[in-house]
């Protein structure tokens, strides 16, 4: 036999599914947030070895051709669509990373590194979300500089 | 038909309260109160009075001398506020059913749909579309620039990732690069 519900009953029961709905990311507003990772890679032929943190790349990485490869540094950049992030990489370099747009699994993306004020690469690159790009050859030390640009655009 | 029928019956009602009908009389008279409301509401009604009559008259000859001056006005009080917690009865019922009708079910259940549809929209995640491995680092350069600089681009045979290669000087790109030019696009 069916009870019958009072009108207190109702409305907490509807307040509590209002309240749950704009609790939800799916409701939030949206933020449009890439999040980029940078690791800054040193590749050379010299006997350092391989870095085992870099072990997800490792036979993408020895496709260059080198011997050792040691990771000097990891960034995470959080960016919102049309804002440069700016990253210092050494060699007095900067990486510029700009997302411009997200369009059918694949992000657009500005990149520039440059070099004492002048330009060393300036790429508009589309990348399928959470996939990786290597972006390479500026010499440093002993060998020479690898970065691992990584682009993830979080989706609900 | 049916009022000439309760009208001749209903003529009988105080008599069959008080038993004084014939068997065949009596019968005639249960049949009709089983399936006529309006004549059972009388017989009812009937009833309640001699029920409140007899508390009543208990009531005020209870040890004492019966005070019949105020019995009649003790019944009709009692019968009157008998009427009135009726009738509110009836309204809440009458309010219950009018803004609650069908919502038994319907609300509850359609309650319970809404929060399963949130929950499903929201936190079940549709697995992802089968993407080949070759296809998840693919990556599309649409334009690109290089100063004074030889830029080479190709993939890497492993994760298919996109490798853009900058050659600050020929004579750097072609020693170091060893095998590089197997994989020049």
């Amino acid at each position: 036999m069916a009870r019958v519900y009072g009108l207190k009953e109702v409305v907490f029961l509807a307040a509590v599914s209002i309240l749950f709905c704009f609790s939800t990311p799916a409701f939030a507003a949206d933020a449009e947030v890439f999040n980029t990772e940078v690791r800054i890679i040193l590749a050379s032929n010299s006997d350092r070895g391989f870095d085992p943190r870099l072990l997800d790349l490792k036979n993408d990485l020895l496709a260059l051709n080198y011997m050792s490869f040691q990771l000097l540094d990891q960034v995470g950049i959080a960016l919102k669509k049309g804002e440069t992030g700016r990253l210092k990489i050494p060699g007095k370099r900067t990486l510029e990373l700009t997302p411009t747009a997200f369009d059918q699994r694949k992000i657009s993306m500005q990149v520039r590194m440059t070099e004492k004020g002048s330009s060393l690469l300036n790429t508009r690159i589309r990348i399928e979300n959470h996939g990786t790009v290597i972006i390479g050859g500026p010499s440093y030390e002993v060998g020479f500089l690898v970065l691992a640009v990584t682009a993830h655009f979080p989706r609900f | 038909m049916k009022r000439s029928r309760c009208k001749k019956i209903s003529r009988w009602i105080g008599p069959y309260f008080d038993g004084e009908l014939s068997e065949g009389t009596r019968s005639l008279v249960e049949e009709h109160l089983e399936i006529c409301p309006t004549c059972r509401l009388e017989h009812d009604r009937l009833r309640q009075t001699g029920e409140l009559f007899r508390r009543g008259f208990a009531a005020s000859t209870a040890g004492e001398e019966p005070d019949l001056e105020n019995l009649s006005h003790r019944i009709r009080e009692e019968i009157r506020l008998s009427e009135m917690s009726a009738k509110e009865t009836s309204l809440g019922q009458r309010f219950q059913e009018y803004w609650f009708r069908g919502t038994k079910v319907l609300v509850p259940s359609a309650l319970a749909a809404a929060l399963i549809a949130v929950f499903i929209f929201t936190i079940y995640k549709s697995p992802p579309p089968v993407i080949e491995r070759y296809e998840q680092n693919e990556c599309i350069i649409d334009s690109i620039e290089g100063e004074k600089n030889t830029v080479m681009f190709f993939k890497t045979l492993e994760s298919k990732i996109t490798v853009i290669w900058i050659s600050e000087s020929e004579e750097s790109g072609g020693e170091e690069a060893g095998l590089w030019q197997e994989f020049m696009v």
